[in-house]
């Protein structure tokens, strides 16, 4: 049944339906009593018939006289629905047997029958004397009834029953119709005035009917109407009157606007002109200054006199000072324009400090400060930032630390703050025994341009950006950064990081500690920090350790410490200097036969030779780090050859090779192929994009030095049609060259089909290791690629795997490298399908973390072309509107599909 | 302990004279050794024989002792009061006297001749007082009431009723008379109409057997039928539907049984047993209408009886 909708038939439906089932069920239930009542009367009729019968015919049963009973059979006939009466004596025999002719219904006859008894009466009136005999049965009566008359009641009942049921339900249906009539037409037509109002008609007024609650909810609804057009009216006028207003101060903002987007422009070009002028002021003096560094560093091994060597130091110290300080105002200039890009990626925090300590070890060594690097064993050594920043941070603190401590020691310390797997909260701290800062020059401290004011630290030089741009890199790596000084007694300077910690797979992060494991090793220390410093590398590598806090004890705790394998001593200066110490040690050495090694403070090699003929002996200077002191143990335990790193490493032998140097810069180009001459090869030189293509044609060449910023062609544009010319300048290695050390324009290098990238002005250890890394384990052009060491390239024409490289960063170990690269392709299909998820989802940071992810994995196994694609998608993810993706994500594909294959 | 006083009842309070009698009879059971005249014995509740008890403690001299015999210890009682005299009413009081009690004076009552004779075989001292009415009087109503109505109708399956019947048949009876002895495996309804086709008034002399509560109405329905009225001897009987009859009340044998009290204490002995005295007659006036009777008032019908009896 179709559910109505409508109030009125709601209505309808209420009051009829209810009445309709009780009149229904009321007419039903007495029409079936009647009916059954008349049934039961007809039984109960013929029954009682029989029975006021049977006495009557008692006696003329008994008298069998027929004329007797006549007259009651006429008595009973008299009722119409007696059809048969038939009387029989006590012996069966019937006396007496009437009935209707044409009975009405033959099959609705009922019979009935009782035995007639003679009634007993009392015969005496004392009761003593009376026999008790049973009653006589005079005989049988039965009666023959129909049921046609009580048929015919039953179907008027049932009639009148169905009539009164309509009647009932027409009287129902009246009154409910003329309730609902009353009430659903006030709500229809207050429905109606709702709706209208609600489509904004507010002209509607409802009549007034009905009467109650309907009533005064109609008038209700009708006053709302009235107040709400009135109210209306006051909107609208006042949201003309609005309107006006705002119209007003909109063209005045719009004037502002225009004028607010001219300042800005201009502001704008005037940060660009900024950005451009340092960029290119940078690049014109970073240019000849690396002309001037690298002519120096030519002259350093040629034959000068003592002067000319004095002076050709101080000239490459000012150089080196002025790249300084031009690369603290880019930095700082970047900074200033947020144009700083972090990248993170994973390293090795013990190598990033220990770089720092490597680096100004002999600055404080040539101040006699001891330069001491603790790091806690609670922090975790494989973390995810940017660990340039990281160093460079630390270098320039460390690097004020030494500048402004006379004497004493510069601690670097590293400890664990807060742990959230994976995060950790790292603190950095350098701490100073110098001059200390008061509380007036600490305020002003990380401002830029500002320097202690006072004449001593005025002496100490700088521009004064160093500590802000320190400020400006930790907030940038999302920390804090303080100090805690008081005046003459030294400062810490400190910040914090919020780093993320990785595992490490590789289980020979360290080789130099092969073999040193449960070597017992009694460690004479007198200095706290320097003692903890040491303890904690033999530690790392589970030695068994014996501590010794003075010399003086040093036989007691040899004696308890059961025959050390070797002797760890830190000494001074004054101490080595001391004959009765050398003889001491001599003493010792020969008592023991136990092998020393001792830790001086100083790497003066004055003050050092009087070690060198100590048998036993051997020294490390001071700062501590892991793999000389490593190599230095081995060395002593007579696990390999301890060779003094005191000589420059060796030129490569590039005899045979041909070397193409492209730099618009005269002197650029000239210093370094003076310098790649003396390796034996073969340089030529040109000065422009459009050169270098045009010699790459004509000639074969092994190696490339690629400027970038050249006018016309540029570098990255005369790399790319180099490579698209042949299959043999696919695998040509172009090393690009700049001033820029700009992160995107390594990227732009990589992606143009470069191998790899140097900063101006060269560092010629990175020079030279790259130029073997890139040559010598491939044969020379002229000769047949024997196809050793480097893999095909990729499609950039970078080689899918470097295997040099790759032995190169494990240290030469074979083993290491295949497992680094084997777990690499374990690797690979899962971070494909992570990528290609995230890509097709569009979950673009998910899927720029996996990319930055694989590049972590990527960096330890030497495969440049998964490297270029890596960095090419992870850059394309990283922009606000990333285009190629798909390009991209298929090219990284491929390369991984080619290591897999390896 | 005084003897227990006689009673006089409120007549006409039925409730007072049944406490009373329970009263008497606790009294009585609780076995007061008192001395006492006459021992009344019979089964308490029945109202007729409260009638004939009252009746004769109104009339009878002595101190009189009412014994429910229905009562297991009422012989002991009745030993214990030392009566002079018993009377019993009905047949089964007069059984236990005549079995338990029988060293004592005897008055049985309100038993039929037939019953009373089977009960005294041989034994002295006892009399009575018989509970049916003489066949002469009966006839002598029929000629009184219905002096045209001829031949009169007897039945009777009862010996002692044959025998009495018989005997008045020897001796001449002033009127004709219809007797139709029936057998005990006799069809009694075909033996009554016999008898009703011929006579004209049927007269029912003392017979249980056949004037039963079973019988009776077969009696008076098939009378009714062949017209003939029915002379009964009790009123229960008339009330059924005979035409008229004559009994004795319960007043009257109370009566009667005073007087005999009296008279064996003024002698000393007992009469011979006799039928009631005293009786009273009565008239179904519907069916004597019915039946065209023309009867007699039945006071005149009582005196002209006495006369004649006299």
């Amino acid at each position: 049944m179709k559910t109505p909708t409508s109030i009125r038939h709601k209505v309808l439906l209420l009051g009829l339906l209810p009445a309709a089932v009780v009149t229904l069920i009321l007419a039903g239930y007495f029409t079936a009593e009647k009916v059954i009542r008349l049934d039961q009367s007809l039984q109960q009729r013929g029954q009682s018939i029989v029975e006021l019968l049977a006495p009557a015919c008692a006696g003329g049963l008994m008298m069998g006289d027929a004329a007797l009973l006549d007259p009651i059979a006429e008595a009973a006939f008299r009722n119409i629905e007696v059809v048969g009466i038939r009387l029989s004596d006590s012996e069966g025999k019937v006396v007496l047997n009437h009935s209707r002719s044409n009975p009405l219904d033959v099959d609705g006859l009922l019979d009935f029958h009782t035995r007639s008894v003679v009634p007993t009466k009392q015969a005496t009136d004392f009761p003593d004397d009376e026999v008790h005999r049973k009653q006589t049965v005079a005989g049988e009566v039965r009666i023959t009834l129909s049921s046609e008359p009580t048929r015919q009641e039953q179907m008027q009942v049932i009639i009148h029953g169905l009539q009164v049921m309509a009647l009932t339900a027409l009287i129902t249906a009246y009154f409910a119709w003329r309730l609902g009539r009353g009430i659903a037409v006030p709500i229809t037509d207050l429905t109606e005035a709702v709706t209208a109002v609600s489509r904004g008609n507010l002209d509607v007024k409802v009549k007034h009917q009905g009467d109650g609650e309907l009533l005064r909810l109609i008038m209700g609804f009708n006053t709302m109407v009235t107040e709400l057009r009135a109210a209306n009216k006051d909107k609208d006028e006042q949201v003309r009157q609005a309107t006006a207003e705002l119209e007003a101060t909109l063209e005045d903002m719009e004037i502002k606007n225009v004028q607010f987007d001219l300042a800005r422009q201009r502001a704008l070009e005037a940060a660009q002109s900024k950005s451009d002028f340092l960029a290119n002021m940078s690049h014109e003096i970073r240019t000849p200054m690396n002309a001037v560094l690298g002519f120096t560093e030519l002259l350093r091994p040629t034959g000068m006199r003592a002067d000319q060597r004095t002076y050709v130091d101080l000239i490459h110290t000012a150089a080196s000072n002025l790249l300084t300080i031009i690369d603290d105002v880019l930095d700082f200039s970047k900074l200033e324009s947020g144009k700083v890009n972090l990248i993170n990626e994973p390293f090795v925090l013990r190598n990033c400090l220990e770089e720092v300590v490597a680096t100004l070890g002999p600055a404080a060594q040539n101040k006699g400060i001891e330069l001491i690097n603790l790091l806690y064993t609670d922090v975790p050594n494989h973390l995810v930032g940017s660990g340039p920043r990281i160093r460079q941070v630390l270098l320039n603190l460390v690097g004020n630390a030494i500048k402004f401590t006379a004497a004493g020691r510069v601690v670097v310390r590293t400890s664990l703050e807060d742990e959230e797997d994976p995060w950790v909260t790292l603190r950095f701290s350098v701490q100073d025994t110098g001059i200390g800062i008061n509380s007036h020059g600490q305020k002003r401290l990380f401002t830029a341009f500002t320097q202690l004011e006072s004449d001593e630290s005025r002496s100490f030089g700088g521009t004064g950006l160093g500590l802000v741009i320190c400020k400006r890199l930790v907030e940038a790596m999302g920390g804090d950064i303080g100090l805690e000084s008081r005046l003459g007694e030294g400062s810490t300077f400190w910040f914090t990081l919020r780093l993320e910690a990785v595992e490490r797979q590789t289980t020979e992060e360290e080789p130099w500690a092969q073999g040193l494991a449960r070597r017992k090793i009694l460690l004479c220390e007198e200095q706290l920090l320097s003692r903890s410093v040491v303890r904690q590398h033999l530690a790392r590598w589970q030695m068994a350790i014996c501590e010794c806090d003075a010399r003086e004890r040093i036989d007691q705790r040899l004696l308890a410490c059961e025959q050390p394998q070797a002797i760890l001593m830190g000494v001074d200066n004054q101490d080595i200097a001391c004959h009765e110490f050398l003889t001491d040690l001599q003493a010792l050495f020969a008592r023991t036969g136990v092998p020393i090694l001792l830790l001086p403070s100083s790497a003066d090699p004055l003050a050092l030779s009087s070690l060198a003929n100590l048998a036993g002996v051997a020294h490390l200077p001071k700062p501590i780090l892991s793999a000389p002191l490593g190599h230095a143990l081995r060395h002593i335990l007579g696990l390999e050859d301890y060779n003094v790193p005191q000589a420059p490493e060796p030129l490569p032998d590039l005899h045979g090779r041909r070397i193409l140097v492209v730099d618009d810069e005269e002197n650029n180009r000239l210093f370094l192929a003076t310098l790649l001459t003396q390796t034996g090869a073969e340089v030529d030189q040109t000065a422009s994009g459009e050169g270098a293509i045009r010699a790459c044609k004509e000639r074969r060449y092994d190696l490339v030095f690629m400027d970038i910023h050249m006018p016309g062609v540029s570098g990255l544009e005369a790399s790319r049609a180099i490579r698209a010319d042949g299959q043999d300048q696919k695998r040509l290695p172009i090393i690009a060259l700049s001033a820029n050390s700009q992160s995107d324009m390594v990227d732009n290098a990589l992606a143009a089909g470069m191998n790899d990238y140097l900063t101006k002005p060269l560092p010629l250890p990175g020079l030279w290791k790259l130029v073997k890394q890139l040559l010598l384990r491939q044969p020379p052009q002229v000769q047949a690629d024997t196809g050793t060491g480097i893999t095909q390239n990729g499609s950039k024409g970078l080689p899918v795997y470097r295997r040099d490289e790759a032995l190169a960063q494990t240290g030469n170990d074979e083993k290491l490298a295949s497992n680094l690269l084997q777990g690499l392709k374990d690797e690979i299909p899962e971070f494909i399908r992570v990528i290609d998820e995230a890509l097709a989802k569009g979950h673009l940071r998910k899927g720029r973390d996996a990319v930055h992810k694989l590049r972590g994995a990527l960096a330890y196994c030497a495969v440049p072309a998964s490297q270029a694609a890596a960095l090419a998608l992870e850059t394309a993810l990283g922009k606000d509107h990333p285009k190629n993706l798909t390009e991209l994500n298929e090219q990284l594909r491929q390369e991984l599909q080619r290591v897999l294959e390896l | 302990m005084p003897p227990t006083p006689k009673t006089r009842g409120a007549s006409g309070f039925d409730w007072i004279r049944f406490l009373l009698l329970v009263a008497l009879l606790f009294w009585g059971c609780h076995g007061h050794a008192q001395s006492t005249s006459v021992a009344i014995l019979a089964p308490a509740g029945i109202a007729a024989y409260e009638g004939v008890i009252d009746t004769l403690l109104a009339s009878a001299p002595g101190n009189m002792g009412v014994f429910d015999s229905e009562q297991t210890d009422v012989v002991k009682r009745v030993k214990e009061a030392n009566p002079d005299l018993i009377i019993s009413l009905g047949l089964a009081a007069s059984q236990l006297a005549m079995d338990r009690l029988a060293e004592l004076p005897l008055v049985v009552a309100l038993v039929s001749q037939s019953r009373y004779r089977e009960l005294t075989l041989n034994r002295q001292n006892i009399t009575a007082v018989y509970l049916e009415q003489p066949l002469s009087r009966l006839l002598a109503l029929a000629r009184v009431a219905l002096p045209r109505e001829e031949p009169v109708g007897l039945m009777a399956t009862d010996p002692n009723s044959r025998r009495i019947i018989k005997a008045y048949l020897d001796d001449q009876p002033p009127q004709r008379l219809v007797f139709e002895p029936i057998e005990e495996d006799q069809d009694f309804e075909s033996a009554l109409r016999t008898l009703l086709t011929n006579c004209r008034v049927l007269v029912a002399f003392h017979d249980t057997n056949i004037f039963n509560r079973s019988r009776l109405p077969v009696i008076l329905l098939s009378s009714y039928h062949y017209s003939v009225p029915v002379i009964a001897y009790t009123r229960s009987m008339v009330e059924a539907g005979a035409a008229l009859g004559l009994y004795t009340t319960p007043e009257q044998f109370g009566a009667q049984l005073g007087d005999l009290v009296r008279f064996f204490f003024r002698s000393g002995s007992l009469p011979a047993p006799a039928y009631p005295e005293d009786f009273d007659i009565m008239i179904n006036g519907r069916v004597s209408r019915s039946l065209g009777l023309d009867l007699p008032d039945k006071r005149i019908l009582k005196a002209t009886l006495l006369r004649t009896q006299r």
